[in-house]
């Protein structure tokens, strides 16, 4: 199988209900969503955000999740020419079953927020054992 | 302060991206990584955004004043999954840059950390800028 050549993406800037009041940009990271039986598994791309710098907020069944970039380095730079934009990361989802905000796993790597969301136990399949 | 510095870099990008120059002038568009190229006193600073990729998946080169990016970005190996969305990007990609002058190769410095990749880059003594008496 060839390997597909990587293209650039043009980020998606967040549409707010409101405005922010400083002069930032936000943009939503692309997530790949997948599942097995046991979890539903995220992996959010946030370039620039640090391990400290991600918020993941359960409330009720809407899972927030946020992440700042550092821009202090940028201070010192004097931009020459420009093929991407820079700024924080937010997007929310809402799950279709609620899940116990205690029981979610995030792990930042790489500039990539991995989160597993297990499952409630009603919604696991079960095997019936037909006698 | 924080917030001033974003809202300045994030004006200087802006002037970038709304100026039809730049947008005539990229070579490359279309190609992955997109690359931002900053000046600080005397090095050029490149940054990629490159969410996920390993050190060891990634070559750079540098040919006179070219600097060429290759590699790939892995998905990791996943088993018994559904799908719900697929919105990253995986693949090969290989991308070169050519610089406003040429750069001493012995000083380059690159620094993959958190999805980015910095390159400082430092002119090459030969095409730095000399004053010429006139005699």
């Amino acid at each position: 199988m060839t390997k597909q050549e990587l293209e650039i993406k043009r980020k998606n800037e967040l549409e707010k209900k409101g405005e922010y009041t400083k002069a930032e940009k936000i943009f939503t990271p692309d997530v790949d969503i997948y599942e097995n039986d046991e979890a539903l598994m995220m992996e959010v791309e946030m370039p620039g955000v640090k391990k400290g710098s991600v918020e993941v907020n359960l409330d009720n069944n809407m899972l927030s999740l946020r992440g700042k970039i550092e821009t202090s380095e940028y201070t010192d730079y004097r931009p020459l020419y420009g093929e991407y934009n820079i700024g924080h990361y937010e997007r929310v989802f809402e799950l279709g079953e609620k899940i116990n905000q205690e029981k979610i796993k995030a792990n930042m790597e790489d500039g990539v927020l991995y989160l597993t969301i297990p499952k409630a136990e009603k919604v696991k399949p079960r095997l019936i054992e037909v006698r | 302060m924080f917030y001033s510095d974003i809202f300045n870099t994030q004006r200087e990008l802006d002037r970038i991206f709304n100026n039809d120059f730049w947008g005539r002038t990229t070579f490359a568009r279309g190609s992955y990584p997109g690359i931002n190229m900053f000046e600080m006193d005397d090095k050029l600073v490149l940054k990629a955004e490159v969410p996920g990729l390993k050190k060891q998946d990634l070559q750079i080169k540098l040919e006179n004043d070219v600097i060429s990016l290759t590699g790939e970005m892995k998905n990791s190996e996943k088993e018994n999954i559904r799908y719900h969305r697929r919105e990253r990007m995986f693949g090969t990609f290989n991308r070169s840059m050519k610089l406003p002058y040429r750069i001493d190769p012995e000083k380059v410095q690159a620094f993959l950390a958190d999805g980015i990749l910095t390159l400082t880059l430092e002119k090459d003594e030969n095409s730095k800028t000399r004053t010429i008496e006139i005699q």
